[in-house]
């Protein structure tokens, strides 16, 4: 009796020592379905000695694998599955959820996307991790343009390079004619470059990136505290923000307010337009000087445009809390009437959310009456300046292993994308029955949802969140019928103001893609230096000796090499 | 080939002896527990020993196409990532002040839940003991996000600190973008957060003491504090130094989550630890493998090292430590 007890004592222990161990095994076997390898002719790459694991991203259902040699009648017949990293695919791809924007591009296409999802906190780790394993999706998202892995990745065999030949895609290509793309091909900075990506613009032309960074003010409170105009210059700038701190703009008898406050302290170095433009975007950006490119924050005017916010803070027109506002406390603090001005971008969706929130708060009122653009200020060269930088941002890359069919296949799913039609499917549905065209304009039919609210079209289609996938919403904002006219003019003459009046900084675009050997070394960041010198309590001193750590440190070489690499390239100063 | 049945004799005793070893009967003895651990041990070895061999990719760079095995050596005999984040200036601060705020912590931070787990058990009603107990063992389920989000209110210009502070006549200040102030921030916040989470663990070692101990001292005259110090401290005193063990060892990779919602552009001057530098400086000019996996490795050798002084300390003076 004893001893069956024992023995099943033993059997019972048996058994779960065994079942842990399978399932251990079990966690990390590996489903090798003997894939094949395609030959990538454009990149040379040594072969490949790791086994070739394929667990998310299985790529193809069909039987050949090989890349066509006579090109099929109809290159869309036959069916093909693609894996695509984006951020936030998963939530845009629900499962078994009905969508019919997605459907139409499907069946358009004749393809079905496999979403492998990546958000916008590990998409970069995620990325370089399947770059490492062999495990990279067809297409994946990321803004790799200037890091290094661009160069690991091309050169090794990773990235698949893009056809000379684009003309079978000729929405994108008329894209990829641009001027600003020129600068992505690889080798950087060389013209005859290839490409290794599809750059994914927010502006197709850098002078339409203006509207980018920007403040915004309450001009119903500038009429409360007796200034009729806006600021012209710093020092009335200045006066205007201690106006809004101290002399009750919302006039409810309490000293509740604060001056100028942010979307987050890297929006700041804006109000550099009346000093160093080479500064506004809070990066250093390369400026002409004495026949050479230099980083613009060694020159004297930023030294006295540090120290001009400096005195905006000392005098109390700026939000004391600018080193830590985080989120949305920014744009809360302005469209809840805490602060005066806001420091952000001046695109109508930021409009559009401040709008929504002052208007929540105080129903009845208006923004249109109550907020204002800031023209720009002047700069101590009598001039003045807007922003100016690429209007891209990050870049799709397709995985080296895809064959040609594949290849031709995610082009001309972007082709289709940046095209009239699949525009207007993926930011305003299905036309006859969410929007309907009247002459070129789009008009939107009213929906409403089961709470009584205007839909939210991305709530009927999943697929418009991710409605980025070839190009961000700044292309179209203007013309965009999702958001009201009145937005839309406010930032537009903003944008036809600062076209017609502002200069831009004395720099090239093509040098953010200027490759030299201490380019990881050039770590200088703005907007983070600015907090620091603002809450010091010596401004110049603790500026000046931090420009100089930097030349010291870094810096005197990285001018020479920049320069040196300039001058090969014939990008002259 | 036929085999010699003579030779093949003496094998199967030679066998038959390894069987006869000490350890092998032992084990033989207690195979069904040797078959319990096999899947701990099984993990281990697929789980951390095996991926250890990636660490040489501190010493390479990494090549995509020929993989971790067969990517080059750097430069200067394979060290040269370990010199690139030496001359870094940025690197060289955050290495300081991880040293300066684990310092700060074990003095400041590690004491408390100990004092905390006294004054607790000293409370008679066991109602009150329990009400204790919770309040300060809640903030420890909220997230960083969270609690810093809370004091950010608090410590802000129009906060409620600055409020009491103007109502008494004085100046406002703010806390969390002064230097001076800014690591002292980092210890109460995280004391308020964490000492009653900690303080379980010594509460858990003052219930194992046998109450006879304490019964046959007050009965012998000792008072509260003698009880304290001669009954309750002892108890004590092997977990304090298995846990400042541990607590050492961790500090190099203890706190991100803290600092990295509290701090701002305004301290990154005292507040950047490696952890914080590293994930900054990722996002300025992207880092490769081998720079990371460098990293890795130099804090796992301090963290051993660190480790294995604290033991030593730790053994000589209790007589009892980790190993």
């Amino acid at each position: 009796m004893e001893k069956t007890k024992r023995k099943a004592r033993r059997l019972g222990m048996l058994t779960v020592a065994v079942l842990l161990v399978a399932a251990v095994f079990s966690g990390c076997s590996s489903n090798n379905n003997g894939k094949e390898e395609n030959g990538n002719a454009a990149a040379q790459t040594e072969t490949d000695t790791q086994a070739d694991s394929s667990n998310t991203t299985d790529t193809t259902n069909t039987s050949t694998n090989k890349a066509e040699t006579e090109t099929p009648a109809d290159p869309l017949a036959e069916h093909m599955d693609i894996s695509i990293a984006m951020w936030g695919i998963g939530d845009a791809l629900p499962d078994g959820v009905e969508d019919p924007v997605l459907d139409a591009i499907s069946k358009k296409l004749n393809i079905t996307i496999k979403p492998v999802n990546v958000t916008w906190d590990d998409y970069a780790q995620k990325i370089q991790v399947w770059a490492a394993s062999d495990q990279l999706p067809d297409l994946f998202a990321i803004d790799a343009v200037t890091s290094p892995n661009l160069t690991s990745w091309a050169t090794q065999g990773i990235i698949h390079q893009l056809p000379d030949d684009l003309s079978a895609y000729p929405t994108l290509a008329k894209m990829m004619e641009g001027p600003d793309f020129q600068a992505y091909k690889f080798p950087l900075g060389d013209p005859n470059g290839k490409f290794f990506s599809i750059p994914r613009p927010n502006f197709r032309d850098a002078n339409l990136n203006a509207n980018s960074h920007g403040i915004i003010i309450r001009k119903d409170w500038m009429q409360n505290v007796g200034i009729a105009k806006a600021p012209e210059t710093f020092d009335e700038f200045i006066a205007l923000m201690k106006a809004f701190a101290e002399k009750d703009p919302d006039q409810n008898g309490k000293k509740d307010t604060v001056g100028l406050t942010a979307y987050s302290p890297a929006w700041l170095p804006y109000l550099m337009q009346a000093y160093e433009p080479g500064l506004m975007g809070g990066v250093s950006t390369w400026i002409r000087n004495n026949g050479q490119w230099i980083p613009s924050f060694t020159t004297d005017r930023a030294t006295e445009g540090v120290k001009a916010i400096k005195k905006l803070y000392d005098e109390g027109g700026l939000d004391k809390d600018i080193a830590t506002i985080k989120g949305s406390e920014g744009i809360d603090k302005f469209a809840s009437g805490i602060a005066g001005a806001y420091a952000h971008d001046t695109v109508p969706g930021t409009l559009l959310q401040i709008k929504t929130k002052y208007e929540q708060l105080n129903p009845g009122k208006k923004f249109e009456d109550a907020f204002m653009i800031m023209p720009p200020l002047k700069n101590v060269d009598g001039n003045y300046y807007r922003f100016y930088d690429t209007g891209i941002w990050s870049e799709s890359y397709i995985n080296a292993k895809a064959d040609d069919a594949k290849v031709d296949r995610i082009l001309r799913l972007f082709d289709f994308l940046l095209s009239e039609e699949g525009f207007n499917l993926t930011h305003f549905g299905i036309e006859g029955v969410d929007y309907v065209k009247q002459g070129d304009k789009i008009v939107m039919v009213d929906q409403k949802d089961d709470t009584g609210n205007a839909l939210v079209l991305s709530s009927k289609y999943p697929f418009m969140k991710i409605n980025y996938f070839a190009e961000w919403s700044g292309t179209s904002s203007a013309t965009n019928p999702t958001l009201p006219l009145t937005l839309r003019n406010m930032s537009k003459e903003n944008l036809d103001n600062l076209l017609a009046n502002a200069k831009t900084a004395d720099t090239d675009l093509r040098l953010n893609f200027i490759d030299y050997p201490s380019r990881a070394k050039a770590n200088e960041k703005f907007d983070v230096d600015l907090i620091k010198v603002i809450l010091s309590k010596d401004a110049e001193k603790t500026w000046k000796d931090m420009t100089q750590a930097y030349l010291a440190d870094n810096y005197d070489t990285i001018i020479k090499e920049f320069n040196a690499k300039t001058k090969e390239l014939g990008i002259n100063p | 080939m036929k085999i010699d049945a003579n030779k093949a004799a003496p094998l199967a005793m030679k066998v038959k002896l390894k069987l006869k070893h000490p350890l092998i009967k032992r084990m033989l003895y207690y195979k069904y527990f040797y078959i319990l651990i096999a899947p701990a041990i099984v993990l281990y070895i697929l789980f951390s020993y095996i991926p250890l061999y990636g660490t040489i990719l501190a010493f390479k760079d990494f090549n995509f196409a020929k993989g971790i095995l067969h990517s080059p050596w750097t430069g200067r005999h394979g060290f040269q990532h370990f010199y690139d984040l030496l001359s870094e200036d940025g690197f060289r601060k955050a290495f300081w002040n991880t040293i300066v705020i684990s310092l700060g912590r074990i003095i400041f931070e590690f004491p408390i839940p100990i004092a905390l787990a006294f004054l607790i058990n000293e409370i008679r009603s066991s109602v009150f003991k329990k009400i204790a107990q919770t309040l300060f063992t809640f903030p420890h389920f909220i997230s960083w996000v969270v609690v810093a989000g809370i004091f950010f209110n608090l410590l802000a210009d129009a906060g409620v600190l600055n409020q009491i502070i103007v109502a008494l006549g004085g100046e406002k200040i703010n806390l969390l973008t002064q230097p001076g102030t800014f690591r002292g921030l980092l210890f109460a916040t995280n004391a308020w957060k964490e000492a009653g989470w900690s303080t379980i663990i010594y509460l858990a070692a003052i219930s194992g003491v046998n109450p006879q101990l304490y019964e046959a001292a007050i009965v012998d005259g000792a008072n509260r504090f003698q009880l304290m110090r001669y009954i309750t401290w002892p108890a004590l005193k092997s977990v304090i130094g298995v846990l400042l063990i541990l607590q050492i060892a961790n500090s190099f990779s203890y706190g991100f989550d803290q600092i990295f919602n509290l701090y701002n552009a305004a301290v990154f001057d005292v507040s950047d630890t490696i952890d914080t530098y590293i994930y900054r400086r990722t996002f300025i000019s992207g880092l490769d493998f081998g720079s990371s996996t460098a990293i890795g490795l130099f804090k796992a050798l301090i963290s051993l090292i660190l480790m294995y002084m604290a033991n030593f300390f730790v053994t000589r003076s209790t007589g009892k430590g980790l190993y």
